[in-house]
């Protein structure tokens, strides 16, 4: 069942609700940085609000969401190589655990194109077919950088130690372990 | 890796939520829309005024080459009057002025050729008066003394002669003639340029 273009417009809160945070995950985990996350969210937004396109259904609108948020990105970083910045704040996500710490830091720092594909395999849940579908790569391309990503991820994870880190606060009058 | 890695992965990305004041900002599309507008007029305006200077650079072209000037060369004399050589403008006859640094009395023209240019002239006399190519671009013209009253032979006091000098472009062909028309009136030598282009 396709709906009608005049169905299927929602407005930008609306949007920003079912789809913002899935937008801003994957714009912060590619590009590191969170004033450049909220930039390629509002463009995604704004790419939405422009095309007025018809979908089938709320994965399709996910999927389309999705392949725009990346290439914005993906466009991002290509500035950003040519362009020299200054990152205003370090990026901070919460861990629970220092093995939490290490794996995130692995994903963080793999190159742009396996990030694209850990995000949509394991944290969105996508198939193999569905992510060459909305990267447009071949389904043997996917199953490639998977595979690398993977091999990347196991071998800096295996390279740090596996002692414990203790971790240390400073605070007002001393330090606290 | 294990699948506990990837789920740790999985959870850890879904615990990253979107700030209240980040939120309020992208919703905000208006301001983003309008750094656009201003990111496309900045770029419009620079792929503008490269595009103009490519098309003012073509027009200009045809200036730099001597060829499609129209003129290849340009002849200086002393002119009566002034300190300084002027450029011979074609079709105008000025009154020439002697040069003081002869041999013998009378006139110099100077060519001025594009680099690798040549010249050929056809040899010419008037009356007297010697004209002579030095190596170079210098043309002499050498008067002879006033004419003799009690010669046997007496001479015109207004004689025209003219020499016809053939440049030739750097790969040797010939691209135009020069006529340097020289009128001696009594003890008053003018000189008058045309060109001719082949």
């Amino acid at each position: 069942m396709i709906f009608s273009r005049e169905d299927n417009q929602e407005s930008v809160e609306e949007i920003f609700n079912r789809f913002g945070s899935l937008l801003y995950r994957n714009s912060i985990i590619i590009l590191r940085n969170t004033q450049d996350a909220e930039d390629i969210v509002q463009d995604t937004l704004l790419k939405y609000m422009e095309h007025k396109k018809e979908f089938r259904d709320d994965e399709h609108k996910k999927a389309w969401l999705l392949r725009v948020n990346i290439n914005l990105c993906k466009n991002k970083l290509r500035y950003n190589r040519f362009h020299a910045y200054v990152p205003l704040e370090q990026l901070e996500i919460p861990y629970e655990t220092n093995d939490e710490k290490e794996i995130m830091e692995a994903v963080l720092n793999l190159p742009h194109q396996y990030k694209e594909v850990i995000l949509l395999h394991y944290v969105e849940g996508y198939q193999v077919n569905e992510i060459s579908e909305i990267m447009k790569l071949t389904e043997s391309a996917v199953k490639k950088r998977l595979q690398r990503a993977r091999e990347k991820l196991a071998d800096k994870t295996s390279n740090n130690t596996s002692s414990r880190v203790f971790r240390v606060n400073v605070k007002e009058g001393g330090l606290e372990s | 890796m294990n699948d506990n890695d990837f789920s740790m992965i999985k959870q850890c990305i879904e615990h990253i939520d979107v700030p209240t004041d980040a939120a309020n900002r992208i919703c905000n599309l208006k301001t983003r829309k309008r750094y656009h507008k201003m990111q496309y007029i900045h770029r419009s305006i620079s792929i503008a005024a490269c595009v103009a200077l490519v098309i003012i650079s073509i027009f200009c072209f045809p200036y730099v080459n001597p060829k499609e000037q129209g003129f290849a060369v340009s002849v200086y004399a002393a002119e009566q009057g002034t300190d300084d050589w002027v450029k011979l403008s074609p079709n105008e006859k000025i009154h020439l002025n002697q040069t003081p640094s002869l041999i013998s009395s009378g006139y110099i023209f100077q060519l001025d050729l594009p680099e690798h240019y040549q010249y050929r002239q056809s040899g010419v006399s008037m009356g007297n008066d010697c004209i002579t190519f030095v190596e170079g671009t210098n043309i002499y013209w050498h008067t002879s003394a006033s004419n003799n009253q009690e010669a046997k032979y007496k001479l015109p006091d207004y004689m025209t002669s003219s020499i016809q000098i053939e440049i030739l472009d750097d790969k040797g062909e010939w691209i135009q003639t020069l006529t340097l028309e020289m009128t001696k009136d009594g003890e008053d030598n003018y000189v008058e340029l045309t060109y001719e282009d082949v």
